[in-house]
């Protein structure tokens, strides 16, 4: 069951993946391309999702801007848990260091992780690489403060004194000892990172502060429909869906592998399948029969 | 009579709690209070005290876990506290410690095998001699060897128990506190651990410091035993005067109420509760630290603190009046 649900939400992000990385070869239509006379135009075999108010094919723009999200996703959600997993791991070890680090932690998070985004943004310039430094840096005290306070439950338990009387160095008590012990909140975090970086993308593109207008993004396509929201309802809502399924994917496959990577669910010796059990029911049986 | 291989000198481990306006406030918790003790090389010194009063502080002492506050404990003659650091990775080759908690004393992301093999891996083994090390260790403690892939999770609270011992004698220590080895397992199970840790002493001429708070497990295998009684050390002696013989007022309520396994001889006894609760740690007055719920006390114990002091051979005892005494 909860293997089925990982698979479903993976399988789902994959497809969408592949999809739009391979879109240039096989979509009907270029995202950006403009056909002045079809403008608006609704849901029909020619153009799936319908047309916006330059007549561009919607269905070829939403694949299209999934590249980008899930780009600028999954290096935000990388570089804020690496980042977060070694400054949390730290300070949580560390009780000196702990102070002065938590003090910056909580300076940065004293502003909405939106806003400091915004105003990242609005000072460094709207370009990929910009977007991805503030969201970044937007995300990553939260994500260093989950993973601090994981290790520091994870430090008082006892197979870590067991480590420290057995000579095992600090390095080593860190990377084998603390770390495996703390994944399950460093993966959820990590994707729930992933889907939050791809809805304040979309919010950033919507507020204007996005990424340039000529590559399309589910937040500026978003923007751009809203003016039309009454009359080309279509332009919103497959753009929304988009980013939906997609955040809701991601939040399911976090929350899987979590659930998974328990180890007390993992068995090395699994029961026998009742066939195979049957079978060397039989032959020893026969070998008894031989004896 | 063989040398001591520790020696703790007048240790003091006193915890410090501030509370109020600005923590201008403070109050002392005397884990551990002026505790002087010796093991001799081979031998297994016992020491019981009831919840809370000070025998983890002190085996966590012992293991440099937690600085004294006052006083030192040597380690062949050296005071380990002032260890370099060269020197105090060479102490935690001799020093092993097993743990009470089986279970959160392994590393649940660790299979049983890595978890013997971490010890070996911290002093530098080569990595044939760990495989074969793991292996001999493993069925020494009676697990068979080809489970070492599994996680300990897969295993009983015994058998944890038994990987936790493989992985403190992997180094081939001097030293082994045990901190409540068997307090978390089955009465049954509490005998097999109890004879393996014996045979392990024999094979390797191990040192033990067995805490407990069970009696008879101590009357067991403690060659001598000492009573803690909040923080102090208030009576010392061999395994079989401290039986034979129990002096202090504190050891002999312990002693009554050691279960009998017959009820009808059981019934016959008289109950020798200790009626009040453990006086806090925080709040310890001038005189007798067992004062307030002694049987025996006088008022000459209220004012006036005893010393340990030697009441017959291989017998120490902390009291104005002991009791039962050797004629």
């Amino acid at each position: 069951m909860l293997k089925k649900r990982i698979w479903i939400a993976a399988g789902i992000l994959i497809v969408l993946l592949l999809a739009s990385v391979t879109s240039s070869w096989w979509l009907p239509h270029s995202p950006t391309h403009i056909e002045a006379t079809q403008r608006l135009h609704g849901i029909s075999a020619h153009n799936w999702f319908g047309t916006d108010h330059f007549g561009r094919d919607v269905f070829a723009r939403t694949i299209a801007a999934a590249k980008v999200s899930f780009f600028i996703g999954m290096a935000v959600a990388f570089i804020a848990t690496v980042l977060g997993t070694l400054v949390g791991l730290v300070s949580g070890y560390y009780r000196k260091v702990d102070f002065i680090i938590m003090r910056i932690i909580d300076g940065m998070m004293a502003f909405p992780a939106l806003l400091l985004a915004l105003a990242l943004v609005a000072a460094l310039g709207g370009s990929m690489t910009n977007i991805i430094i503030a969201l970044t840096f937007a995300n990553f005290p939260q994500m260093t403060r989950v993973i601090r306070s994981a290790v520091l439950k994870v430090k008082q338990l006892q197979f870590i004194e067991a480590a420290v009387t057995t000579g095992t160095g600090p390095f080593t008590i860190l990377f084998r000892y603390v770390l495996p012990n703390v994944s399950s909140p460093i993966i959820v975090q990590a994707t729930f990172t992933f889907a939050k970086a791809i809805l304040a993308e979309a919010a950033l593109s919507f507020l204007g502060l996005g990424i340039s207008p000529s590559i399309p993004t589910w937040g500026n396509m978003l923007q751009e429909a809203q003016e039309y929201i009454t009359i080309a309802p279509w332009l919103s809502i497959f753009p929304g869906i988009a980013i939906v399924i997609t955040v809701l994917s991601l939040n399911i496959l976090g929350d899987g592998l979590r659930d998974l990577l328990d180890p007390h669910r993992t068995k090395t010796m699994q029961p026998l399948k009742r066939k195979t059990q049957l079978k060397r029911a039989k032959t020893e049986s026969t070998k008894q029969e031989v004896i | 009579m063989s040398s001591e291989l520790v020696q703790v000198k007048d240790l003091n481990v006193t915890f410090t709690k501030k509370h109020g306006f600005l923590k201008h406030h403070s109050d002392e918790t005397k884990a551990v209070n002026n505790v002087n003790l010796s093991v001799k090389e081979g031998e297994t010194l016992g020491i019981v005290g009831e919840s809370g009063c000070g025998k983890s502080t002190l085996a966590r002492t012992l293991l440099t876990l937690q600085k004294p506050t006052s006083g030192t404990v040597l380690f062949k003659g050296k005071d380990i506290f002032q260890y370099t650091h060269a020197e105090k990775h060479k102490f935690r080759k001799d020093v092993q410690m097993i743990f009470q908690d089986p279970f959160s004393s392994l590393n649940p992301r660790m299979s049983v095998g890595e978890i013997i093999a971490a010890p070996l891996k911290a002093f530098g083994y080569p990595k044939e001699a760990i495989k074969k090390n793991v292996r001999t260790l493993m069925d020494l403690v009676g697990i068979d060897p080809k489970y070492a892939n599994r996680l300990p999770h897969e295993f009983s609270g015994g058998q944890c128990q038994r990987i936790g011992i493989a992985r403190a004698i992997a180094l081939k220590p001097k030293l082994i506190v045990c901190d409540e080895p068997v307090s978390a397992l089955d009465v049954s199970i509490q005998a097999q651990i109890i004879n393996l840790l014996k045979d392990l002493q024999k094979e390797f001429n191990l040192t033990y410091l067995f805490i407990s708070h069970d009696l008879s497990v101590v009357k067991n295998i403690a060659d001598r035993i000492a009573v803690i009684y909040l923080g102090q050390v208030k009576e010392l002696a061999s395994n079989e005067s401290f039986f034979t013989h129990p002096s202090h007022p504190y050891t002999n309520k312990l002693l009554s109420v050691i279960p009998i396994p017959d009820p009808k001889t059981a019934k016959t006894r008289t109950w020798t509760f200790v009626k009040e609760d453990q006086p806090s740690l925080i709040t310890h007055s001038s005189g007798c630290a067992f004062y307030p719920r002694c049987p025996i006390a006088q008022d000459y114990c209220k004012t006036h603190d005893p010393e340990l002091t030697q009441l017959a051979e291989h017998h120490d005892v902390s009291c104005f009046y002991p009791m039962n005494q050797e004629t």
